[in-house]
């Protein structure tokens, strides 16, 4: 595996919508690296694990996030994402049900790149990830 | 909060005493009236008593004049007597007879005055019969004179001369006189202690107000106290009363946000599972796609198109039923907003915004060949775009449900009324059943002809709006006639904290 290839991190604790969007992103053809976790704390630990527990430690990555985690709120993991001096730079896309015009808002103030409601109409689903997976293709991500 | 409370009420007066109270104060007022009266009645009594006492007095003192009368007239009839005998003068005579004559009446207005002290009486009667005696001894020598034998008369005089009638005469009188006396005396003495005893009486009454005015007076005061100590329970029960009512209020709120919360939580997490039902889904039918596309590569063409068509049919169903649930999770997500909804009061002027709803409506306008009329309407003050989303919803409503071949004619009109606004939304279109008048007002209900798409929530929302400014919505319609919307908004919206 390329060194240089963005790994995208998925943090969704539906293991359907997990499937759901890695298959539209390989649809799109993007072909990076896709590391999933169904809850924050494991999440949490993969990103700002101390020392060798880091498995993030000098990847680029890009982190796909769920708002509603079993086990914490998704905008404190965007927050927490946000004000690591290593991890600042790395897009964040939240990809969620809540279409809150507060909620977006929110989450855009605390630093999100994307923010994408889950539409229930598979075709804008599917449409809504495809144009991610361009999205993809040119941002520059910074190795952390 | 309970603990309070019972300590404030046991401390308020109980009314049961409060009503003793009251007995106790009609009781001494009626005690001092009372001996008020008794007080009235002794003077009265000692005013005539006292009158009574003169007129004793006065009785005393004309019996004593008779008395005096009858001597002195009794004298004048034995020193004329004299005269006549010793000179012979007719004048003598005249005197000695007129004397005589003025005796009798005199004693009639003694016995008059006597009325019925029998032991006076009975002297007075000596007295006559002594009189009598009397002016027998004084005749004699008078008769002899007149017959012309002064000399007789004289030696008469002379030889019977005794005193003793004329003592007992002056004996009897001075008896009279002193018994007269000892009476007014005796009546004197009762008068005077009658006096005394009344004015005992009246230092007693009057004593007795004083102390009943005392004690009122102090009773007055201390219900006055007790009054005011009630009064400022009452103060204290009323602002305990408030922040209760507070309290309610605050729990009642948080119940409602939990409430909107729930629903809010409850059509996202409702959502979730119907992106992955969805998703997989539209899956399923790309893979069908697939699987049949190479079967009928393979050549089985008749049969697979029947199977085809039954999998088609199921994904279809599945599909519209997502959809649905959709649509209904989403409303119920844009009632729990509405809930939410922070507002804002600001002076709005109906006619412009109802103008402005109907520009945006014009292509719907010009498609149906309908008409929206706006009469003159006021200004109010309240949130903006709460006003906006219910006459938009009213008016989108108007246009949806037109009745066929019959050209649109809506008309948005109102009047004022004290503190409130009456908007009236009114069509000529296809109108509801009565019985339905409140039901299209709930969350996904319809009415009539379901010939139009809509979740029927449109209705639940415009109420929901309408009742957090403060207002109230209802509709007289009939079927095929048409239908009128009553909003009833307040002139100005009064947002609470």
């Amino acid at each position: 595996m390329n060194e240089k290839l963005v790994t995208i991190v998925m943090i969704e604790d539906d293991e359907g919508h997990a499937r759901l969007i890695e298959k539209n992103i390989r649809r799109a053809g993007v072909n990076n690296p896709i590391t999933s976790f169904t809850n924050g704390t494991d999440a949490v630990n993969y990103l700002f694990g101390e020392g060798k527990d880091s498995i993030a430690q000098g990847k680029a990555l890009l982190i796909l996030l769920d708002l509603n985690l079993p086990d914490m709120s998704g905008t404190e993991i965007l927050r927490r994402v946000k004000e690591s001096p290593g991890l600042r730079c790395t897009p964040v896309v939240v990809l969620t049900t809540t279409d809150d015009k507060a909620e977006i808002q929110r989450c855009y103030d605390l630093g999100a790149n994307v923010y994408i409601t889950k539409p229930v109409n598979y075709d804008n689903f599917a449409n809504a990830i495809r144009q991610l997976g361009l999205f993809f293709a040119v941002i520059q991500v910074p190795a952390a | 909060m309970a603990g309070t409370m019972t300590a404030l009420t046991s401390t308020i007066p109980h009314p049961a005493r409060g009503r003793l109270r009251g007995a106790r104060h009609v009781w001494m007022l009626s005690a001092g009236f009372v001996i008020l009266v008794i007080m009235c009645g002794v003077s009265v009594w000692l005013f005539d008593e006292a009158k009574r006492d003169a007129d004793w007095v006065t009785h005393t003192v004309e019996v004593g004049g008779q008395l005096s009368e009858i001597q002195l007239l009794m004298h004048r009839a034995t020193s004329s007597q004299y005269g006549y005998v010793l000179t012979g003068s007719s004048a003598y005579l005249d005197l000695y007879r007129r004397a005589l004559d003025d005796i009798p009446g005199t004693y009639d207005k003694l016995r008059t005055l006597l009325g019925d002290n029998s032991p006076q009486i009975q002297r007075a009667d000596q007295l006559k019969s002594l009189i009598d005696l009397r002016v027998k001894e004084l005749q004699a020598p008078v008769s002899l004179t007149i017959d012309g034998r002064p000399d007789k008369a004289l030696a008469l005089m002379r030889n019977e001369d005794d005193p003793s009638v004329s003592l007992a005469i002056i004996g009897v009188i001075d008896r009279m006189r002193f018994e007269e006396n000892q009476l007014l005396a005796a009546r004197s003495k009762d008068a005077r202690d009658t006096r005394l005893w009344l004015l005992g009486v009246s230092l007693a009454g009057g004593l007795m107000i004083i102390f009943l005015a005392t004690v009122s007076v102090a009773e007055v005061r201390r219900a006055a106290a007790i009054q005011r100590e009630a009064q400022k329970q009452l103060e204290l029960i009323n602002v305990s009363l408030e922040e209760r009512v507070q309290e309610r209020t605050a729990a009642l709120q948080t119940a409602n946000q939990e409430i909107q919360r729930f629903a809010y939580i409850v059509s996202h997490d409702l959502r979730s599972p119907l992106v992955n039902i969805m998703g997989f889904t539209s899956e399923l039918e790309a893979l069908r796609q697939d699987m049949f596309d190479r079967v009928k590569a393979s050549g089985a063409q008749a049969e697979i198109e029947e199977t085809g068509k039954d999998f088609d049919e199921a994904l279809g169903f599945i599909k519209t039923a997502i959809g649905k649930m959709d649509r209904l999770i989403t409303a119920i997500l844009r009632l729990s907003r509405v809930g939410h909804q922070e507002f804002k009061v600001e002076p709005i002027d109906l006619d412009a915004t109802i103008r402005s709803i109907r520009s945006t409506l014009a292509h719907q306008l010009q498609s149906t060949d309908a008409t929206i009329s706006i009469r003159p309407l006021p200004t109010i003050a309240t949130d903006r775009l709460a006003i906006e989303q219910i006459f938009s919803n009213l008016l989108d409503n108007a246009l949806k449900y037109l009745r066929p071949g019959v050209k649109g004619e809506i008309e948005v009109s109102a009047t004022e009324k004290g503190n409130f606004v009456i908007v009236r939304v009114s069509d000529n279109g296809r109108g509801i059943d009565v019985k339905d008048s409140e039901r299209i007002f709930e969350l996904f209900r319809r009415s009539g002809q379901q010939d139009r798409p809509g979740e029927g929530i449109g209705l639940a929302h415009v109420r929901m709006l309408v009742r957090r400014l403060g207002g109230r919505i209802g509709i007289d319609s009939e079927l095929g006639k048409g239908s009128v919307f009553t909003v009833i908004l307040p002139r100005a919206l009064v947002l609470e904290d």
